[in-house]
C-alpha cells in the first residue's frame, strides 16, 4: 500500500489504513493526563538590590552545580549509547555514570549522549573522545560547574542553563556556554571548529576571548588561541580571508582589504573582533574602526580614541549597538 | 493485521488532533514563553498549564524508553523535578526542549532498559486474510506495535510515539519540541517505513 504522507503528517488527505491501524493499536497507551500533586512554593518576583542579585546569581550557580559536585557520591554525568559500542577505560559500556577523570570513547561506529546534570546534554559523534575534568571547578574561577574536555572528534551540545555553568575544554581553548546549542569539532592537530546553532558561546583562552553567536562559527588553534568569528553566510572571500589571517598564511594586508570590502552590517561581528592591531598590517585598527563606523554608528560615550586604545567598556557599549544585528 | 481501524468510506479526513497538548488558551495561541516565565517566578497554575500542554509529549518520550508500566509515574516525576529546577531554565521560550532533556535524563537514570516489558513477537503471526485466519488479538497487536516502535532508532521512535500514541500532528510535534517541521516530517516518514518493515517481518500485513 502506498502511504499517504499527509495523513501521517496531520491527518489530512486520504486516510492511510496502516497508520490508522497503528493509531488504534498504540492509542491504548496514550497519556491519561491527570493532575500534578501539590507543588511546593517557589519564591515569587521581588525587588532586589543589584548587589544581592549578583550574590544570588553566584550562589545559585554554585548551588546548581554543587548539589552534584559536593557532598554527593553521584556524578552529574550520565551517558547512554546512541549507536555502536562506546568504551570507558577500555571496557565496553552501554550506559552509566561517567565519574571525574573518566573518558568516554566512541570509535568509528559508536555515538553516545551524555546528560549533564539537568542543564542539558551533548552528543558525542563517532571517532571522538571526551573526558570528565577531575575537578568540578570552572577554570579560572572558584565557582563549581560542569566541565568536560573534548580531546578529539565532535560533539553537539544542547545546554539550557544560566551562562557559564557548562564549559567545554578543547586543545585550543575553552568554549563557555552562554545557553545554547552548538557543535564543536577537534581536528587531529588540535584545531577546534565551533559553530553555534542557537544562542551564544564564548570561546576563550588567557590571551583572547571571542563571542560566537547563533549562525556563526570560529576556529581556535593550539598555541594561537581563538580565531576570528565569521557568519556562516558571509561571503566565501571574507571567510577565507579571516581564516588565512588567523592562520598567518599569505599577505595579511590583502586579507584585511578583503574583509573590509564588506558592506553588510552583520559582518560587524568579524570586524569588531579585529579592532586590535594586526601584525604586518599598518594602521589595521584604524581602518577596521573606520569600516565599522560606516556600518554601525558609534553611540554616545564611545570615542574613537577609547576604542582604539582598547577601552573594554567603550567596546562593549558599542557592541550592544550592533548586537541586534548579530543573527537576529 | 487487526480489523479495520476506522478508515472512512470517503477515504479523506480533515486535519484533526486527539492530543492533549499543546492547546490554545483563551485569548489566542499558547504562549509557552510567558507560561514558563511565570512558572519560573513561582506561579504554580502556570506550571500546571505547562504540564497539560507538554504532558503528552513527555509521556511519548518516556513510553518508548521505560515502557507503559513506568511511563505514567515518570511523567509526574519529570515535571516535579522540573518545577524544582526551573531556575536553571535560561530561555523560557525553550521550555519544551528543556523538559525533553530532563525526561531523557530521568529515563536513563531509572536503570530500566529502554524496551517495554512486552511479549517478544513470535516469528510468525496469524495472517488474517486471505486465508481466513483469525484477526490479530487487539491486545497482542497493541503490544507488538509498541515493541516494534520502541526498537526503532531514538529519533524516529520518539517522533512516531508522539504521533501514533499521543495523537499529536506533525505541526504540533514541531511546536512542542522546537524541531523544524522538515525534520519532524522526515522522522515520521522514515520512521514509519522502518516500523512497517519491522511489523511486516513479524507477520503484519
Amino acid at each position: 500500500m502506498v502511504m499517504s504522507d499527509e495523513y501521517l503528517w496531520d491527518r489530512s488527505g486520504p486516510v492511510d489504513a496502516e497508520v490508522a491501524a497503528l493509531e488504534e493499536a498504540l492509542g491504548k497507551h496514550r497519556f491519561r493526563g491527570g493532575e500534578l500533586p501539590r507543588l511546593e512554593a517557589r519564591p515569587g518576583p521581588r525587588r532586589l538590590t543589584s548587589r544581592v542579585l549578583v550574590f544570588a546569581a553566584a550562589a545559585s550557580l554554585a548551588l546548581a552545580a554543587g548539589l552534584y559536585l559536593t557532598g554527593t557520591d553521584r556524578s552529574p554525568y550520565h551517558f547512554e549509547t546512541l549507536s555502536g559500542t562506546p568504551t570507558v577505560a577500555g571496557a565496553s559500556r552501554a550506559d552509566g555514570e561517567l565519574g571525574f577523570g573518566e573518558s568516554l570513547v566512541c570509535d568509528d561506529t559508536a555515538r553516545a549522549r551524555i546528560h549533564i546534570g539537568d542543564i542539558g546534554s551533548l552528543e558525542l559523534e563517532a571517532g571522538s573522545r571526551i573526558s570528565v575534568r577531575r575537578s568540578g571547578e570552572l577554570p579560572n574561577t572558584d565557582d563549581a560547574g560542569f566541565v568536560l574536555d573534548l580531546e578529539r572528534g565532535s560533539i553537539l551540545a544542547s545546554i539550557f542553563a544560566t551562562p557559564r555553568l557548562f564549559q567545554l575544554g578543547t586543545p585550543a581553548g575553552l568554549a563557555v556556554d552562554m545557553g545554547c546549542v552548538y557543535r564543536a569539532s577537534v581536528e587531529p592537530d588540535g584545531t577546534t571548529l565551533l559553530s553555534v546553532v542557537t544562542g551564544l558561546v564564548s570561546f576563550e583562552t588567557l590571551q583572547r576571548r571571542v563571542l560566537v553567536p547563533e549562525g556563526a562559527l570560529a576556529r581556535s588553534y593550539p598555541e594561537r588561541g581563538p580565531g576570528t568569528p565569521v557568519w556562516e553566510d558571509a561571503t566565501e572571500a571574507l571567510r577565507g580571508a579571516a581564516r588565512a589571517l588567523d592562520e598567518g598564511r599569505g599577505d595579511p594586508e590583502s586579507h584585511l582589504a578583503t574583509i573590509l570590502d564588506t558592506r553588510r552590517e552583520k559582518d560587524s561581528l568579524t570586524l569588531w573582533h579585529l579592532l586590535d592591531p594586526i601584525e604586518g598590517v599598518e594602521h589595521s585598527a584604524e581602518r577596521v574602526y573606520a569600516q565599522l563606523v560606516s556600518l554601525v554608528p558609534v553611540p554616545d560615550g564611545v570615542t574613537r580614541a577609547g576604542v582604539l586604545d582598547g577601552n573594554e567598556t567603550m567596546r562593549e557599549r558599542w557592541k550592544q549597538e550592533f548586537s541586534w544585528d548579530w543573527g537576529r | 493485521m487487526p480489523a479495520d481501524a476506522g478508515a472512512t468510506s470517503s477515504g479523506r479526513a480533515a486535519p484533526t488532533s486527539n492530543a492533549t497538548a499543546p492547546v490554545a488558551l483563551a485569548g489566542g495561541a499558547v504562549d509557552i514563553g510567558t507560561l514558563a516565565s511565570r512558572a519560573r517566578s513561582g506561579d504554580a497554575s502556570a506550571f500546571r498549564e505547562l504540564f497539560r500542554s507538554f504532558g503528552s509529549m513527555v509521556h511519548a518520550l518516556l513510553l518508548v524508553r521505560v515502557g507503559p508500566n513506568d511511563a505514567d509515574d515518570l511523567v509526574q516525576d519529570v515535571f516535579l523535578h522540573a518545577w524544582r529546577k526551573l531556575s536553571t531554565l535560561k530561555d523560557a521560550e525553550r521550555f519544551g526542549a528543556w523538559i525533553t532533556t530532563i525526561a531523557r535524563n530521568r529515563a536513563a537514570r531509572l536503570h530500566t532498559r529502554s524496551r517495554p516489558k512486552t511479549t517478544e513477537l513470535p516469528e510468525e503471526l496469524p495472517d488474517s486474510a486471505p486465508h481466513g485466519a483469525a484477526p490479530l488479538d487487539a491486545a497482542e497487536a497493541s503490544r507488538a506495535a509498541l515493541t516494534a516502535l520502541s526498537a526503532l532508532p531514538e529519533t524516529y521512535r520518539e517522533t512516531l510515539s508522539m504521533r501514533l500514541v499521543e495523537g499529536m500532528t506533525g505541526p504540533e510535534i514541531a511546536a512542542a519540541t522546537a524541531m523544524t517541521q522538515g525534520s519532524v516530517r522526515v522522522n515520521l516518514t522514515r520512521g514509519m517505513k522502518l516500523l512497517r518493515d519491522a511489523l511486516e517481518g513479524k507477520g503484519w500485513s
